[in-house]
């Protein structure tokens, strides 16, 4: 943090070069900065991206060893009925980078939602993880979702089968 | 005017009528492909910016006639169809917002696609799989799997695929992978690659708009995850959006890691190694990388730096660097140093690259002899993933050994899935 200005009553120090003008709002707030975790499930399409891109940082750089324990933060959010639609796509997007088969279960049901979006979002993550417990998941859905989520799903399975 | 399929049927029926009045216009189903006197029929698909230029490559040309485009936006279509009647003098340029109505018409021989990163393959592949062959705008592919599955069904159905990657078709690039391939510069040590400046900032937030009359925004979307339409989403600005390009990494770097790939004989193959580090913009609509440096590393050390220019220039430019001297080359400069490297011929016994001075030319010539051209497919696949592979290097900060046969990266779980993404139904490359 920089000596030259305060932030915890908004005032700058008299050594700022800007002192007496009035600090930026944010600044004036900063201690009170929200978890950047619990900022993902608000986020609405158009939002700024500043505080949540640091947790796609943490997970881009993380260890291996530290992705079940991201991965179960993620999908506490993702779960979470308040979470909206642009906060779910952000979380499926970092899943599609580790998730396990846990994720699997746990996305189930919205992998067969009713809702397009959301299936499809789901489906961002899941179809990322390799092995059986996906396979099954995504042939399950395929049977159950309906309208242009149908032939997405039967084209995953496809894609799937087809060994490249 | 809303396009339906009925329309496009009638439409076509139309063109049928006139096509018995001018027997020239008989697709090569009926002919048969290589029939060196009859005029190829073809669609664009994607007829904004970069597809008006197809149809001016090819309008002048008597060996082939345009007869429909495909584009979301209607006033797309109806600017280009437009161009088309008027330079025919007819009225007959069939349009359709759906790339399959002309994909799989019987009438229609070549198929070129000009439409955003995340729209190639598709399209393409269900040109392949009917039958035509077609003309891919670079970068070929939005993933490294949708390459694999290009490549994989254009040899499957035995097609002619170009890649737009037109620079091979230039004769300072031919010359300049030519003296390179032939030990002009001694051994190749370093190449360095400039491309120009990426996205501009547009602000940390964006708000959704209303659709604009007669785009078919969902069908824009196509593959790509939903998210609202807003007006610097679509159309030009889409590449320096990750869900549908990779930003100047792709769109600059195509063209110039090609000419690097083909001066090292690399076009079945690739590097080894990469490592980068991009500046992502961290807030705001667009998600590719503003700055980068990329670096990569071939099999026989050769090493590959390619970074954004910051002098303003909208060009690329590549230096190598070998034992015996330097070659600069870019699209209006071919320098060496020494200066008398260029002044010298390549001889009868030496090694002569595919030459081709006319890009669609080329690919045209190739329908009818079925050899494949400058760019073909399956060398514009393995360019693509150098710029593909380097955008993820660049995501993930960190060096990642990479196989360029098998197209895997080794040891490095959260890097090989970023070689393919989830499609949004109805699409799938299956």
């Amino acid at each position: 943090m920089s000596e030259k200005t305060t932030v915890s009553d908004g005032k700058r120090a008299a050594s700022d070069p800007l002192a007496g003008q009035a600090a930026d709002a944010r600044y004036k707030k900063f201690n009170e900065t929200a978890d950047p975790w619990k900022v993902i499930g608000t986020l609405a399409y158009g939002d700024d991206r500043t505080m949540v891109s640091t947790v796609e940082r943490v997970i881009l750089d993380a260890d291996p060893s530290q992705y079940p324990g991201f991965e179960e933060k993620l999908l506490k959010i993702a779960v979470d009925p308040a979470c909206t639609e642009a906060g779910y796509g952000f979380v499926c997007r970092l899943l599609s980078l580790i998730a396990s088969p846990k994720s699997v279960a746990a996305l189930k049901d919205k992998l067969a939602s009713g809702n397009e979006v959301v299936a499809h979002l789901t489906r961002l993550a899941i179809e990322q993880v390799p092995g059986a417990e996906a396979d099954a998941a995504l042939r399950a859905a395929a049977g159950q979702v309906k309208g242009r989520e149908a032939a997405g799903f039967a084209g995953a399975v496809a894609m799937r089968e087809r060994s490249l | 005017m809303n396009v339906t399929r009925r329309g496009f049927v009638k439409n076509a029926g139309l063109a049928a009528g006139a096509a018995a009045a001018f027997p020239t216009i008989i697709p090569a189903s009926v002919l048969g492909q290589n029939a060196p006197s009859k005029v190829l029929t073809v669609a664009c698909v994607g007829v904004g910016g970069m597809g008006l230029s197809h149809i001016s490559q090819m309008l002048g040309r008597d060996t082939v006639r345009i007869v429909a485009v495909a584009d979301v936006d209607r006033h797309h279509q109806r600017r280009a169809a437009k161009i088309i009647n008027e330079k025919y003098g007819t009225q007959d340029c069939r349009m359709t917002g759906d790339f399959r109505e002309v994909t799989r018409a019987k009438d229609i021989d070549l198929i070129t696609v000009a439409t955003p990163d995340s729209w190639h393959a598709i399209p393409a592949i269900d040109a392949i799989r009917n039958g035509k062959d077609v003309f891919v705008e670079k970068p070929l592919t939005l993933t490294v799997r949708e390459g694999r599955v290009l490549v994989e069904e254009l040899r499957k159905h035995k097609r002619v695929g170009q890649t737009g990657t037109m620079q091979r078709s230039s004769e300072g690039f031919h010359r300049a992978a030519e003296l390179i391939r032939n030990g002009r510069l001694g051994t190749v040590k370093q190449i360095d690659v400039l491309i120009p400046a990426n996205n501009r900032y547009v602000g940390a937030t964006w708000k959704p708009e209303a659709v604009p009359e007669g785009l078919d925004y969902d069908f824009w979307l196509g593959p790509a995850p939903y998210a609202p339409y807003t007006s610097q989403r679509t159309h030009y600005q889409f590449r320096y959006v990750l869900d549908y390009a990779g930003g100047q990494t792709t769109n600059w770097g195509a063209h110039y890691l090609d000419i690097a790939q083909w001066a090292l004989g690399m076009d079945e193959s690739g590097p080894v190694a990469v490592e980068g580090h991009g500046v992502f913009p961290g807030s705001g609509l667009f998600t590719a990388p503003t700055r980068v440096d990329v670096r990569y590393t071939y099999a026989n050390g050769v090493t590959m730096r390619m970074r954004t220019r910051t002098d303003g220039v909208y060009d690329g430019n590549i230096i190598f660097r070998g034992d015996k001297g330097t070659l600069d080359v870019s699209r209006g400069k071919l320098k060496s140093d020494p200066e008398g490297i260029l002044k010298e011929q390549i001889g009868d016994g030496e090694t002569h690259l595919y030459k081709s001075r006319d890009h669609f030319g080329n690919w045209i010539e190739c329908v009818k002899s079925r050899e494949r051209p400058v760019s073909d497919l399956a060398i514009g696949h393995k360019t693509t993933n150098l710029c593909n592979i380097g955008n993820i290097a660049m995501q993930l900060q960190r060096r990642l050994d990479w196989d360029p046969v098998q197209e895997r990266f080794a040891d490095d779980a959260m890097a090989n899935r970023l070689l393919t993404r989830a499609m949004r139904g109805p699409w799938s490359l299956a």
